[in-house]
């Protein structure tokens, strides 16, 4: 049987203070990235910069974010698995963030490497709902 | 006067009654407050990757920083009125906490950070490489700062508060951490003990924002003096 009080980020007095910051830091990252390339899919001229080009630039930091953002997330979420696993706000949450990673990975970046303008457009509109959304549904969980 | 009454005379402002009070409202503009930092936060991170050199350096740094610009501003405005009515609907509380005083400060800083690169870096029609990679330094520092003590705020208990029992989160911590804590915020903030003990066993035991507590105030002492 799991014992949340064994839990490390439960009995260091500093450790659950901390990942929730390298969460937010790190989600920023991830999607703060992201939404970059949204704003290019829109339409938002970045010096010469093609969206293909800003998403290839930004790839690699933008996975790592997401990556800390997940891994802290699980982290948060393992203090208190029962609570978290029952809460319809957080239910939905994470259902969202792995829509929105599958999304990102698959329509999205088939868009950005080609696609018509409506396309893009329609994708880029997407993406920075569901990630906004995310975010929303992260802090609405506090308050409902 | 004090912070706790020029801050209860900030928030008996109508509309920040209002902001306080409402059921929907609050955390809507908390999640848009975060939301901002999510999304106008990449544009500052993609500023500043470029001004170090790592990355899109086929586009030259003084068009990229041109390109943003309007639309930092756009999220910046969306994120302190955000925050300006979460903070003033709470000025009671946020102004004596150490946390919102250092995210304050951090933000000043900040301001002057833009001030000083002004000519050289974000107005500069050729971007001067060490002063560049000396901007992006300390604005990643100091945004990072800003998002740490945000969080941090909710981490702080007033100490006239009877709900300070120990939480899921908290730890128990010896006495003589809290009699630290204690002495140091009062050294800090001039005023009488501001932090929490358990009022369940108020003699042995005090809540982990002590602590967090403890060491925000050593970094205020540090910048204050």
């Amino acid at each position: 049987m799991y014992d949340t009080s064994t839990n490390f980020l439960n009995v260091h007095e500093w450790a659950y203070g901390l990942t929730e910051i390298v969460h937010i830091l790190s989600l920023a990252v991830g999607i703060g990235l992201i939404a970059l390339v949204d704003l290019r899919l829109l339409g938002v001229a970045i010096g010469r910069a093609s969206a293909e080009r800003l998403w290839k630039a930004t790839a690699v930091v933008s996975l790592m974010g997401l990556i800390v953002a997940v891994t802290t997330g699980l982290m948060i979420f393992s203090t208190d698995p029962i609570r978290y696993f029952h809460h319809p706000t957080m239910r939905f949450k994470l259902v969202l963030v792995v829509m929105a990673l599958a999304f990102n990975y698959t329509a999205h970046g088939r868009v950005v490497r080609s696609g018509s303008r409506l396309a893009a457009s329609g994708v880029a509109v997407l993406s920075l709902v569901m990630w906004v959304t995310v975010v929303f549904s992260g802090l609405f969980y506090a308050f409902t | 006067m004090s912070l706790v009454s020029l801050g209860q005379s900030v928030q008996d402002i109508a509309v920040f009654t209002a902001v306080r009070e409402s059921r929907l409202v609050y955390p809507i503009l908390l999640s848009t407050h975060l939301a901002c930092i999510a999304t106008f936060g990449g544009l500052i991170l993609i500023t500043n990757l470029r001004l170090l050199g790592w990355t899109l350096t086929d586009i030259p740094t003084a068009d990229l920083i041109r390109a943003l610009r309007p639309w930092k501003q756009f999220g910046l405005v969306v994120m302190l009125t955000c925050g300006v009515l979460l903070g003033a609907s709470k000025a009671s509380e946020y102004l004596p906490n150490p946390f919102f005083q250092l995210k304050m400060a951090l933000l000043i800083a900040l301001a002057l950070h833009g001030v000083y690169f002004r000519r050289t870096v974000y107005r500069a029609a050729v971007v001067a490489e060490r002063k560049a990679r000396a901007a992006a330094v300390v604005s990643l520092i100091l945004w990072s700062g800003v998002v740490s003590m945000g969080r941090w705020i909710a981490y702080y208990d007033p100490p006239t508060a009877a709900t300070n029992l120990p939480t899921a989160n908290s730890v128990r911590l010896p006495t003589t951490t809290c009699a630290t804590v204690a002495a140091i915020q009062a050294a800090a903030l001039g005023g009488p003990t501001k932090i929490i003990s358990s009022t369940a066993t108020p003699s042995d035991t005090c809540t982990s924002t002590a602590a967090i507590a403890d060491l925000a105030a050593r970094l205020w002492i540090a910048l204050v003096c």
